[in-house]
């Protein structure tokens, strides 16, 4: 897999855009619930931390599912639900550490991230920048640098 | 789509129907079957044998429920021809079009052809006609031939009932196809601390007797009893589907991809009378389980409705109360699996015995006597074919076996 | 919006008071054998794993029964037996990865959680929040949160919840 979806959760100011477009390409209509991605916000502290799916090399809801429908894909390197499979236990909601693994009540399914065909529209909305969709090697050189920037200023 | 019409009306038709009337509140729905009444239990045939369920307990549906849910149903009907180019079942001088047709005939219990065998107080348990006729015979002493699920359950409902009970096993163990030898001995014990005689690796050669049974002509001996059970294995019904060009598979049963389509345009099979593919193998296997004749319900019929679905094969789980001792067989036995790097994690704790069968570090299989926990948990492991070495790996990481908490309750069966 | 049962086994004491207070309410036993929620002890751990019904939308334990007695109540979301038609023949305990299905020897069928008709037992005598009662949506948003704070490094500064 090449590209992540990088969070500067710095640059959020919590206006969730992008859990409006997501359920809207989702599923058709506009409801944060249904989004993949949503904000975690303390208004009161003054945070706001968009929480998606990290594609995790050793996915905990893989790892928990009882029946094998959480599945990480060979080659995209993408995690994904097998919505034929999925009894709708909600383990895989549980076993999330970020709390991305969501729950579908209606259709009884549990849903994710998919990065929308490789072009994530949450990124494409963004107008703060917090979320862009960039290679990891890009992202890793681009800290580095903004690190050594610090010091030298320092 | 015009109609939707199922042959049968046993647990693979009717999962097929209530699949489609879930997602499908019109479409014309026919159930054409030979029996006149509505949907009942065959697994719970022994039990109602026994005096444990009654009689109307066994029905899963009345004839009012399909009804009510949209089901024209044509009962007490034979289909004697399939007429595929013109989409026609044909019974006598009726005809009935089908859109789309689903073969769900089941299977049928095999009487071999042995002198004696036509005489009154030859018996099988497939219907509830079965049991009705067994029943009014008052048996009194009794031959069961086969000892797989149907043959032990009968064995021991008409002990219970007050019967003297002989079991003819042709192969070496009872239970052969579904228990290995230890488990298997262990199962024998409990029979026969009832009272019940086992015979293993012997056949029966005639059933003698003027106007009825009158006994039992094994290779070895001669068994005086007044009532002979058939359990020694059942025939799927494939005979009218043969007949209409439909294929079979090479182990005898209706032949279907991963959607339960044959290879007939617009007709699908499942249930008993299908050939399916063993999940954990992949390869062609008859498994003729009640789970699986759902399953494969539910995925013809979503199939059938253009949802496109993929069958994940056939999976074995036997669940046995013998005496109130549960008796579980899982996946596949010492008989079916071979390979190499096969391991047999085998243990016992009091009244409790267990037995995993591992190749190449993932379960294959698990036989237990008298435990309860655990086994949905070890069953999930080997749907998933999780390497144990992984398993061991979570339980043994202090942060993450939290997260997967139902790994727990299978760490017994799996230690070393 | 339905709730379900949320375990956060890490408070969970081994108390028991759970399966006292469910076995009780559900059979009039102090016999936590017959309780619906089970805690799975790790001894050698000190960890304990309260056990029960998760609901599932297309149950294991439905698809094995053989008398097709299991099925989801349109109305609660939850999964129900007619227990009428039980022949305690205990498939499902085979099938159930959660160890759900409880076997009930006085009635000698298989019972499952009911959630108390919405004002579950084992919830009102935790003593230590392990069990809690909530809708997933809320489950999610107070996951979302801690990581959302443990992210910013102001684990603490949240809602104080946890």
């Amino acid at each position: 897999m090449n590209k992540m979806l990088v969070i500067d959760y710095h640059k959020c100011v919590g206006c969730k855009t992008c859990e409006m477009v997501c359920s809207l390409v989702h599923e058709g209509v506009c409801a944060p619930s249904l989004s993949r991605i949503r904000i975690a916000k303390d208004e009161r502290a003054g945070w706001n931390v968009p929480i998606s799916c990290a594609m995790c090399e050793k996915p905990l809801c893989v790892t928990v599912c009882p029946v094998g429908a959480m599945y990480k894909h060979r080659d995209t390197g993408l995690v994904a639900v097998d919505e034929q499979r999925c009894i709708g236990c909600r383990q895989c909601v549980q076993a999330c550490p970020f709390g991305h693994a969501n729950f579908n009540p209606l259709k009884g399914l549990a849903f994710k991230c998919d990065h929308c065909d490789l072009e994530p529209q949450c990124a494409q909305f963004c107008w703060t920048g917090a979320i862009t969709y960039e290679p990891i090697e890009v992202v890793l050189t681009q800290r580095r640098l903004e690190k050594a920037q610090k010091i030298a200023n320092e | 789509m015009k109609n939707i019409v199922i042959i049968g009306n046993g647990a693979a038709a009717n999962s097929v129907a209530e699949t489609i009337r879930k997602h499908d509140s019109q479409i014309p729905i026919i159930m054409v079957a030979r029996e006149k009444l509505p949907e009942y239990s065959a697994c719970a045939l022994p039990d109602c044998l026994s005096g444990w369920v009654d009689r109307n307990q066994l029905f899963i549906k009345q004839l009012s429920d399909y009804d009510r849910i949209g089901i024209q149903t044509r009962f007490g009907l034979e289909i004697n021809q399939i007429d595929t180019s013109k989409r026609i079942l044909i019974s006598g001088q009726e005809t009935i079009y089908y859109d789309q047709l689903i073969l769900a005939t089941g299977s049928r219990p095999i009487i071999p052809p042995v002198l004696g065998c036509e005489l009154p107080g030859n018996f099988v348990i497939k219907t509830v006609g079965d049991i009705d006729a067994i029943l009014a015979h008052q048996p009194r002493q009794v031959v069961v031939v086969g000892s797989g699920n149907i043959g032990i359950e009968t064995a021991e409902a008409l002990q219970v009932r007050g019967c003297q009970v002989t079991i003819v096993e042709l192969m070496e163990r009872i239970f052969p196809r579904i228990f290995d030898e230890e488990p298997s001995y262990r199962i024998r014990k409990i029979l026969i601390d009832r009272g019940i005689e086992i015979l293993t690796g012997e056949k029966v050669l005639e059933i003698s007797g003027g106007q009825r049974v009158e006994a039992a002509i094994t290779d070895k001996r001669t068994i005086t009893c007044d009532t002979v059970i058939w359990a020694a294995g059942v025939k799927q019904n494939v005979e009218i589907a043969r007949s209409a060009g439909v294929e079979l598979g090479e182990l005898g049963g209706i032949r279907v991809n991963s959607r339960m389509q044959t290879n007939i345009e617009g007709v699908y099979a499942c249930g008993d009378c299908i050939e399916s593919m063993d999940m954990l193998t992949g390869y062609p296997a008859l498994s003729l389980l009640w789970p699986n004749a759902k399953r494969q319900g539910q995925v013809a019929a979503l199939n059938c409705l253009r949802q496109e679905t993929e069958y994940e094969g056939a999976v074995s789980l036997v669940v046995e109360d013998i005496y109130g001792i549960t008796a579980v067989s899982m996946g596949m036995t010492s008989g079916t699996l071979t390979g190499e790097d096969i391991r047999i994690l085998e243990g016992q704790n009091n009244d409790e015995y267990w037995r995993v069968l591992v190749m190449n570090d993932r379960i294959m299989g698990m036989q237990t006597i008298g435990m309860h926990s655990g086994l949905g948990a070890v069953m999930a492991l080997m749907k998933k074919r999780t390497p144990l070495s992984e398993f061991w790996q979570m339980i043994a990481d202090h942060d993450m076996v939290r997260k997967v908490a139902w790994y727990l309750p299978a760490q017994r069966f799996l230690s070393e | 919006m339905n709730k379900h049962l949320v375990i956060d086994s890490a408070k969970c004491t081994g108390c028991g008071l759970c399966e006292l207070a469910c076995a009780i309410n559900k059979t009039g036993q102090c016999q936590p054998h017959l309780a619906r929620i089970k805690i799975w002890h790790e001894d050698t751990r000190g960890m304990f794993i309260p056990m029960t019904c998760q609901h599932c939308e297309n149950p294991l334990c439905a698809s094995v029964c053989l008398m097709n007695v299991i099925s989801k109540d349109p109305n609660t979301g939850l999964t129900i037996r007619r227990l009428e038609g039980c022949i305690g023949c205990r498939a499902c305990q085979g099938a159930c990865p959660f160890e759900a299905c409880c076997y009930d020897y006085l009635q000698e069928v298989v019972v499952n959680c009911d959630h108390c008709g919405g004002d579950p037992e084992c919830v009102k005598n935790c003593p230590s929040g392990a069990l809690q009662y909530k809708s997933t949506a809320q489950a999610l948003d107070m996951q979302r949160n801690i990581e959302g704070a443990r992210r910013c490094g102001m684990a603490g500064l949240g809602r104080g919840e946890r």
